[in-house]
Formats: structure tokens, C-alpha cells, sequence
């Protein structure tokens, strides 16, 4: 079994009244790729930004590599924050700069390396992406497909320990999506990479999961392996998994 | 935790030369990298033929890249041996040698630079003589035609610019009122003329001060909101949706705010024209002594209707000016959020300098 990166136990989550979250207890484990699933509005998103502190628990604990991960302790949090690439679901690259600086960013900041280092590690970064042509186009020139994959550069430009994805295959034709699966699957082999996917993608869960976590009203419906995700009797996964729709 | 990437972070590395072997020891990562390259500083390169990996037990993209960097410094002689499994299938997913550098566009010479700010003002200036031009065309329309906007539009925006600017213009044309009649009043009473205070003051806040302050109030309140509201409907692609819903975005988003501020302005600019007078009048019942009726009547028989005609009618066209620049801003808007604050700044400095450059040519104009 490996060993467990992130530990959440009893996490509550609500905006105003309504509960989004509702004890939910999960680990995710090292060298995984760990899909969370459901329907929309289950909250999937919340979840994931509840494990990276965007959004702040009514109650519950969330640990990212043993310790308590909490806004709070600043330095803790951004200490963490430097082990960890989020790709979000609109790519949030700053517009006002070209992508090749959105993926020196974190390098500029964060590293010694010299300009050199940081300029080649980019164009690697945005060639793993399929990008390094247009490195030097503002955000606002690219498409939706193409902003996401720049932003996925981003968040892997410090070579992350855990990286967390939100729909990253949305919108994304076949052939770039098959390719980013790829890219997620060598991260995770390469670098020994985490990943935690938000995605409905049933060709992208086939192809990259290793873990799944369905959600379903803000409670875990199910926890396991692919495989026995596949063969599980709950009416909602199987549906899922037989038809690709919730 | 057995976290591989963590713990390289506590780990450091070696470099060492031994004739014509570089010898690597420990985990080339973005954490042991800078001081590598530090010690590699002290170490001649000019001789290395090979470069020994059975000591990298770990490498990332920070750490082929590094290798990369020290083998184009040997002149790219040197070998790279006895990588492990792991390290050799790094080096492959991130080798920077597929990378395709992308072409820069050459930097423009001197000449090119001149024709192109040349050409980008003249086809500014187009775009907004083609703006005002449709905004003007698109109200008129407008003011016959209410289908083509929001119902109630014009009523919120006169609510916006007019109702929620009442107080600081009310307080700042006071204010006004009161220091041009104090700094008057010090002169004039050496004079024995301390009675004229109450003419300076009424000819001076309705012909120039209470319109060109309203003006310079309502650019800075609401012209910077009107940029910043468009140029935010541009850069998230809501003036596109309105098109594509065959809704022409002028009509839509500029045209009641061209009509509120045209009713509401010259409402403004009367409240500043009468506070600033009672901040005057204040000042000589206070410091001049002067009594209400006699300062009344003198304020009275020195004001003419044309001085009321001059000072509402400027302020209808300050009014226009701020409306189309705000608006012109926020059309021009590009990228971000950054976007969105360039443009607000550039109309609130534009819209102010207008005015007051509008305001010059009518006093030359009145004059003549």
C-alpha cells in the first residue's frame, strides 16, 4: 500500500447554510492518480479547493504530507503551496503577460536558477505541453484548449510533488486530450508525481486512473481501484461506467 | 514519510573533476541545482570528456537542464555515462533539444516606430470619431426608440451618476465657494469693495468653477466607472454575446448612460452653482460683515440669463466628453484585469484634460 500524501477526516464545507461537503473522511496516496467523480454540483470542485485552502471547512482536518494544512500558518502554507501545482478550471493565466512568463512565474520566484536554466526549463515545460510555438503569445491570443495547456505548464514548472487538476480535458479535442493523459501519466512515473483529477472524461478515467472517488451530494459514494470501480454494483457508478453519464 | 521528491529537497549534491571525468554524486533537483552551480565555478571544464551519472540517484527537469548547460560548456563533448534507468528516461521526457524555439518578431527601427505611432494615432482618432459618431446616432435613436435597451436603464444610470454624486459635489462647491471668497475677500476689502466679493463669486461659479467642477467630479466618479465597466464586459466576452445576440452593445451600454448624464449634469452643475454661492455669501455675512439683502440683491443684478445659459451649456458638452472617452476606453480595453485598469486611468486622465481643454475653447469662443 503507499503511503497516504493527503489525509481529510470529517471535512464540512458549506456556503452560507448549505452543506456542499459533509464528513467526508479520504486519503490520497503517493504516486497515484486519483480521480474524483460525480455529478454536477456535488462538489467536486469544493472538495478540491477545500484540500488546497481556497475554500476554508466549516469543520474537519485536511493534512498534505503529514501536517495540518491551514491558511493560517503562513509560512507552513506557502512552503506547502511550493510542493504543489494546481491547474484550475479556466487556466487563470495573468493575461496581461505572455505564457512563457506565466510559466516563469513560479521559477522567477521560488528558485536561484539563473535566467538561463529558468528560460530552458520553460520551453521544456511548454514542449511537454505541445506549446513551445507559441510561447511568446499573450493568453488572450490562444485558444481555450491551448490556455489550458499553458496553464498545466504552469503548474508543473517547479516540477510538483502533488498536482491537482481540475476538468483539465474540458473542452479539449481527442487527440490533445489522449496527450495530456500521457503527459499525466509520465509526470506521475517520472517524477513520482500525485495527481488528483477532477474530470467526467470517461475515455480520460480509463486511460489514467489508478484511484477513483465518486462523489455524490457532498458525501463519498465510492472509494476504490478502476478496477473496482468498474465492477461495482452501486446504481450511480455503474451507470457511469456504463454509460458515461451520472 | 518516503516521499522521493521531498526528501531530495534535505539532500545535497557533489560535483568533482578527476581528469577527464566529472563526476555527479546525489540528486540533481530544482533545490541542489543553485548551489551546484555555484561549486561547478571552481571547476575546470576545459578538459572533461565524460560525465559520470552513477551517483544521481534522482533528477528533474531543473537537473537535465543543469546537464544540458554543462555539456554545451564542455563544447558539447562531453559524454553523459552510467545514468540509471530512472535518470536515462528523464533525460528523454525532458530533454530540451526537441524544443522549438519560437520566432521573435524583429524589433522596429527608428522610422518604424515613428510611422507606426503615426499610423496608431490616426486610426485612434478614426475609431473615435467612428465611436462618437454612434453614440451620437444610437441616442438620438435612442430617445424615440426604448426597445433597444434595458427598461429602466436611464433611470438607474441618472440614480448612479446623478443622485449618488449629490453629496460631494454639494460639499466640494461649498468648500469652493467659501476659499474663493476668502482668498477675494483679503483684496478686495483693502479697497473698501468688499460688496463686489458677492460678483466675483456668482459670475465665477456659473460661468467657469461650477461646471468645470461638476465636470471634473463626474469624470473622475463616473467616467472612470464607465470605463472600467466596459473594457470588464470586453475582456470577459460580454459586448461578443451581446453582438451575437444581435444586440448592438452601444445602443445597449452606452446609450443610456449618454442620455442620463446629458439630464443630469446640468441638474449638477445648478446644485454646484447655488452651493458655491451660499459658501460665498457665507464668508461676507461672517468676515465682511455684509448684510443678507445687500449681498442677495448684488448677486442678483449682476447675474444675466446668458451667464446661466453659458455655464449649462458647457456643462451638457463636458457632459458628452466624459461619456464618449469613458466609453472609448473601455472599448480599446485588452487583455486582463490589467487591461481594465489602463484603460480606467487613461480615461479619467483623458476626460479631465478634455474638459478643461473644452473649457478653454469656450471662454476663447464666448469672448470672441
Amino acid at each position: 500500500m503507499p503511503n497516504s500524501i493527503i489525509q481529510i477526516r470529517n471535512l464540512i464545507t458549506q456556503y452560507g447554510d448549505k452543506r456542499i461537503l459533509d464528513q467526508i473522511s479520504l486519503d490520497f496516496f503517493e504516486n497515484q492518480v486519483t480521480v474524483i467523480l460525480g455529478g454536477s454540483g456535488c462538489g467536486k470542485t469544493t472538495l478540491l479547493k477545500s484540500i488546497i485552502g481556497l475554500v476554508s471547512p466549516a469543520a474537519g482536518d485536511v493534512r498534505i504530507f503529514g501536517a495540518p494544512f491551514d491558511a493560517a500558518d503562513e509560512s507552513h502554507y506557502n512552503s506547502v503551496l511550493r510542493r504543489i501545482g494546481v491547474l484550475f478550471q479556466n487556466g487563470a493565466l495573468l493575461n496581461s503577460i505572455s505564457i512563457a512568463e506565466n510559466v516563469a512565474i513560479p521559477l522567477e520566484l521560488h528558485t536561484h536558477l539563473d535566467r538561463n536554466l529558468i528560460d530552458t526549463i520553460v520551453l521544456t515545460k511548454l514542449h511537454m505541453v505541445g506549446l513551445d510555438h507559441a510561447a511568446y503569445l499573450l493568453p488572450s491570443e490562444l485558444s481555450g484548449g491551448m490556455r489550458k495547456r499553458a496553464a498545466l505548464a504552469r503548474a508543473i514548472a517547479l516540477d510538483p510533488e502533488l498536482l491537482f487538476c481540475d476538468e483539465p480535458s474540458a473542452g479539449l479535442d481527442p487527440l490533445t486530450s489522449a496527450a495530456l493523459d500521457d503527459l499525466i501519466l509520465t509526470l506521475r512515473d517520472q517524477l513520482n508525481m500525485s495527481v488528483v483529477i477532477v474530470t467526467h472524461e470517461l475515455a480520460s478515467i480509463h486511460r489514467i486512473a489508478d484511484r477513483i472517488i465518486f462523489l455524490d451530494q457532498g458525501k463519498i459514494l465510492f472509494s476504490g481501484s478502476l478496477t473496482e470501480a468498474k465492477t461495482c454494483q452501486i446504481p450511480e457508478v455503474e451507470l457511469f461506467f456504463k454509460t458515461g453519464s451520472f | 514519510m518516503n516521499n522521493m521528491a521531498s526528501d531530495n529537497s534535505l539532500k545535497s549534491s557533489r560535483i568533482h573533476c578527476r581528469d577527464s571525468l566529472l563526476i555527479l554524486d546525489g540528486p540533481l533537483s530544482i533545490h541542489t541545482i543553485p548551489e551546484l552551480q555555484k561549486n561547478l565555478k571552481q571547476t575546470r571544464l576545459d578538459t572533461v570528456t565524460t560525465i559520470d551519472l552513477s551517483g544521481v540517484d534522482y533528477i528533474d527537469s531543473a537537473g537535465v537542464a543543469f546537464l544540458e548547460q554543462l555539456t554545451e560548456r564542455t563544447g558539447s563533448a562531453a559524454n553523459l555515462q552510467k545514468a540509471n534507468e530512472k535518470v536515462q528516461r528523464a533525460l528523454e521526457t525532458f530533454s530540451s533539444h526537441q524544443n522549438r524555439k519560437p520566432e521573435q518578431s524583429p524589433e522596429p527601427n527608428f522610422f518604424e516606430s515613428v510611422g507606426n505611432s503615426v499610423y496608431s494615432f490616426g486610426e485612434s482618432a478614426l475609431d473615435f470619431l467612428y465611436l462618437t459618431s454612434e453614440i451620437v446616432l444610437w441616442s438620438l435613436y435612442g430617445i424615440f426608440h426604448t426597445g433597444s435597451r434595458r427598461k429602466g436603464s436611464v433611470i438607474q444610470q441618472s440614480f448612479l451618476i446623478g443622485s449618488n454624486a449629490i453629496g460631494i459635489i454639494a460639499l466640494l462647491s461649498f468648500v469652493l465657494g467659501l476659499i474663493l471668497a476668502l482668498q477675494s475677500a483679503a483684496q478686495l476689502r483693502q479697497f473698501g469693495a468688499s460688496i463686489y466679493v458677492a460678483d466675483l463669486i456668482a459670475i465665477s461659479m456659473v460661468r467657469e468653477m461650477g461646471p468645470m467642477m461638476t465636470a471634473i467630479i463626474i469624470a473622475g466618479r463616473s467616467g472612470s466607472a464607465f470605463a472600467a465597466e466596459i473594457s470588464t464586459m470586453k475582456v470577459t466576452e460580454e459586448l461578443d454575446a451581446l453582438r451575437m445576440m444581435a444586440i448592438n452593445p452601444i445602443s445597449y451600454v452606452v446609450v443610456p448612460k449618454f442620455l442620463a448624464i446629458t439630464i443630469c449634469m446640468p441638474l449638477l452643475v445648478t446644485l454646484s452653482m447655488i452651493l458655491g454661492i451660499l459658501g460665498g455669501f457665507v464668508i461676507g455675512l461672517t468676515y465682511l460683515d455684509l448684510t443678507f439683502v445687500s449681498y442677495f440683491n448684488e448677486t442678483i443684478s449682476i447675474l444675466t440669463a446668458e451667464d446661466l445659459l453659458v455655464g449649462l451649456s458647457k456643462s451638457i458638452f463636458f457632459a458628452w466628453v466624459i461619456v464618449i472617452i469613458g466609453s472609448y476606453f473601455g472599448f480599446k480595453a485588452q487583455g486582463g484585469a490589467e487591461g481594465v485598469g489602463k484603460v480606467t486611468t487613461s480615461a479619467v486622465v483623458a476626460s479631465i484634460f478634455a474638459v478643461i481643454f473644452l473649457d478653454a475653447l469656450f471662454s476663447l469662443i464666448y469672448m470672441i
